[in-house]
């Protein structure tokens, strides 16, 4: 009996938790918590119009208050175009400066003029998968609006840390917060890919820019504190990805490089077409994650492809021209796509044949700097076996936002990776 | 010698295309020939069943691009020798225009070979626009020579103004696209069966070290467009 009256108190209990759960309502937590949220515009000064809009919630003490780093980035990078203002959820606007930027992680740090908002808390650790939470922002400049979602984990196959959160976060949330049903900040809103897959920046690295808050940054002190970090950045991503051995995989009768660390997302595809006297396998590894430097400027990408080509039917020149064609078209900077003549320099190249392991390629190295971001360069190599007149390997690199020595680093283990299949 | 003479007696300029190219038989070998060398050049570079149009139809399409191009470029030369010395040599102008363009195309392949046998693309780089020159040089005299009666002297500084300028306008052209797609064009080289090299790629580490290199040309382009 004393066990029946056990397992009813049990059952009691949970069915409270399970009600206690429940009773967390969206409209109340959207009620409990808009004020906190803010609408970050950056206006065109001439006009006053609206350029950009994104979103932002109050942190910390005396008016702090985060956002992305892409939402603000167009002042930073044109001050004299444009100005920045927060409007509150009342529509009252206030007028913000910059304390701090995280580029890598796509934050910053700002301060609202006036009588500080009430502050979230940040959540400190991470919750369970399946976790229920609540995106609030300005989609598309339509109001101030939440949107449940679950959490889905940390992203494994990014270099910059990441969170999951299936829910639909749309554009002019970005900088808003993510909380749970008691009002901690779990992530910040930074991407989409739509179909309700979202991307948050964790709240622990919010907790990084608090401890190290100092004053406003001057004007003329934004572009060098992003160089700096930019390149702290690579340092530490280099140094990371150097760390362990070489990831090599299979492809035909050699070995190349492949997926380097958990950050790369690698496919393979045979060629589909039967009636050419030749065919193709191309496997290709890229990083999903580009830091936004400014509208015109994304950095921070590691792509490689590998081609083998194999042409029983074609004679040695005609093989030899399938080759030139694949290098071409894999050596043809197609990340030169949105790139501006403000921004970078031209590419600079130097062709020349390299011996790794047994295998020689005929390579093209080329290397073009950025032209406000001093140091940073970005890499494209491509190589074309030349050691069977009927089957090459066809392989590229492109490395972006790197400098000259982690290059040669990185190229030199790379180049080290090819083999042949013993 | 004899003509030599002879055109010495009619006070004309020296004749500067060899007899033996100036008839018909020689201009018809020599067009056969210009087209044949293009047919095997498309033959060679003929990778795909199914992208570029069937062989015999390539084939035909080159005949009737080569036989246009001739025969408009000869056309006109001969017409101003109607004009100016009233006659048209036409077969001499075709034998002209296909002897510079084989000279052309066989001496830039060449080129290309040696510049991959002994992997040095940037050392034969310019000797392809040598190449260019001296034929377009060549081809420029000859014509001259055919349709008026300057000097010699006079015809090869005409010539050498005429190619270097139209060169230059074409370099310049080359210069500008580039830079409206920034590096499209020189990530590009040449690639031969394995058999064509003659010497050893360089170890990784020496390969990646050209980097350093790279960077100064990077910082000096930067530099310049301040």
């Amino acid at each position: 009996m004393k066990r029946i009256y056990t397992l009813l108190l049990f059952a009691l209990l949970a069915g409270g938790a399970r009600a206690a759960r429940a009773e967390v309502r969206t409209e109340d937590v959207f009620g409990k918590f808009k004020n906190q949220v803010i609408q970050v515009r950056i206006l065109e000064k001439s006009s006053g119009n609206k350029a950009e809009v994104g979103s932002g919630f109050a942190i910390g003490a005396s008016g702090l208050a985060v956002t992305n780093y892409h939402v603000v980035s167009s002042l930073l990078w044109q001050p004299g175009d444009y100005r920045a203002e927060a409007m509150l959820s009342d529509g009252d606007t206030r007028e913000i400066s910059i304390i701090m930027l995280d580029v890598a992680h796509d934050l910053a740090l700002i301060r609202i003029s006036g009588k500080p908002l009430a502050p979230f808390k940040l959540a400190q650790k991470l919750p369970l998968k399946g976790t229920r939470l609540y995106a609030i922002g300005n989609p598309r400049d339509l109001g101030l609006t939440i949107v449940e979602g679950t959490y889905s984990g940390v992203l494994e196959e990014s270099l910059y840390e990441k969170l999951h959160f299936t829910g639909s976060i749309n554009p002019g949330m970005s900088g808003g917060p993510v909380i749970d049903g008691a009002g901690n900040v779990v992530g910040v809103c930074e991407a989409t890919e739509g179909n309700q897959i979202g991307f948050l920046v964790p709240e622990r690295f919010i907790s990084g820019m608090l401890a190290s808050a100092g004053p406003e940054i001057k004007a003329e002190e934004f572009v060098p504190d992003i160089t700096k970090q930019l390149l702290a950045n690579q340092e530490s991503l280099v140094n990371r990805l150097s760390g362990s051995p070489l990831a090599a995989e299979d492809l035909g009768p050699f070995r190349v490089p492949g997926r380097l660390s958990a950050a790369f997302r690698c496919w393979a595809k045979a060629g589909e077409e039967k009636r050419e006297p030749y065919t193709t396998i191309t496997s290709a590894c890229n990083t999903d994650d580009n830091i936004y430097v400014k509208e015109s400027l994304l950095t921070g990408n590691i792509s490689f492809s590998h081609y083998l080509l194999e042409g029983k039917g074609l004679d040695p020149i005609q093989f030899s021209a399938l080759e030139e064609y694949y290098s071409r078209m894999t050596g043809s900077h197609g990340n030169n796509f949105g790139i501006h003549d403000e921004d970078m320099t031209d590419y600079e190249c130097d062709n020349s044949m390299v011996t790794t392991n047994g295998i020689t390629f005929k390579a093209s190295l080329c290397l073009r700097g950025y032209k406000k971001i001093k140091g940073l360069y970005d890499l494209s190599w491509t190589g074309a076996s030349l050691d069977e007149s009927r089957r090459a390997l066809v392989s590229e690199l492109d490395l972006s936002g790197i400098t000259p020595g982690n290059a040669e680093k990185f190229l030199k283990r790379y180049l080290e990776g090819f083999s042949w299949k013993k | 010698m004899e003509e030599i003479i002879q055109a010495i007696n009619a006070e004309d300029p020296a004749p500067l295309l060899p007899a033996g190219l100036r008839g018909l038989p020689a201009a018809l070998v020599l067009f056969v020939s210009a087209y044949l060398f293009t047919c095997l050049t498309l033959y060679l570079s003929y990778y795909s069943r199914i992208r570029p149009p069937q062989a015999g139809l390539a084939a035909l399409v080159a005949f009737a691009v080569i036989t246009a191009l001739f025969m408009a470029w000869s056309g006109v030369w001969a017409a101003a020798g109607r004009i100016f010395r009233q006659r048209t040599c036409f077969a001499a102008h075709i034998s002209i225009a296909s002897a510079a363009y084989l000279a052309w195309n066989v001496l830039t392949l060449i080129v290309s070979a040696a510049a991959f046998s002994f992997d040095a693309d940037k050392a034969f780089r310019p000797l392809k626009l040598v190449v260019f020159w001296f034929c377009a040089v060549w081809a420029i005299t000859c014509h001259l020579g055919l349709v008026s009666k300057l000097r010699r002297k006079t015809v090869l500084i005409i010539s050498l103004l005429l190619v270097t300028v139209l060169s230059g306008v074409w370099l310049g052209f080359t210069n500008l696209s580039e830079k409206m797609a920034p590096g499209s064009g020189k990530a590009v080289f040449d690639l031969w069966p394995p058999m064509f090299r003659l010497v050893k790629g360089k170890p990784a580490g020496e390969f990646a070290a050209k980097l350093s290199d790279l960077r100064i040309r990077v910082d000096k382009a930067a530099d310049s467009e301040k």
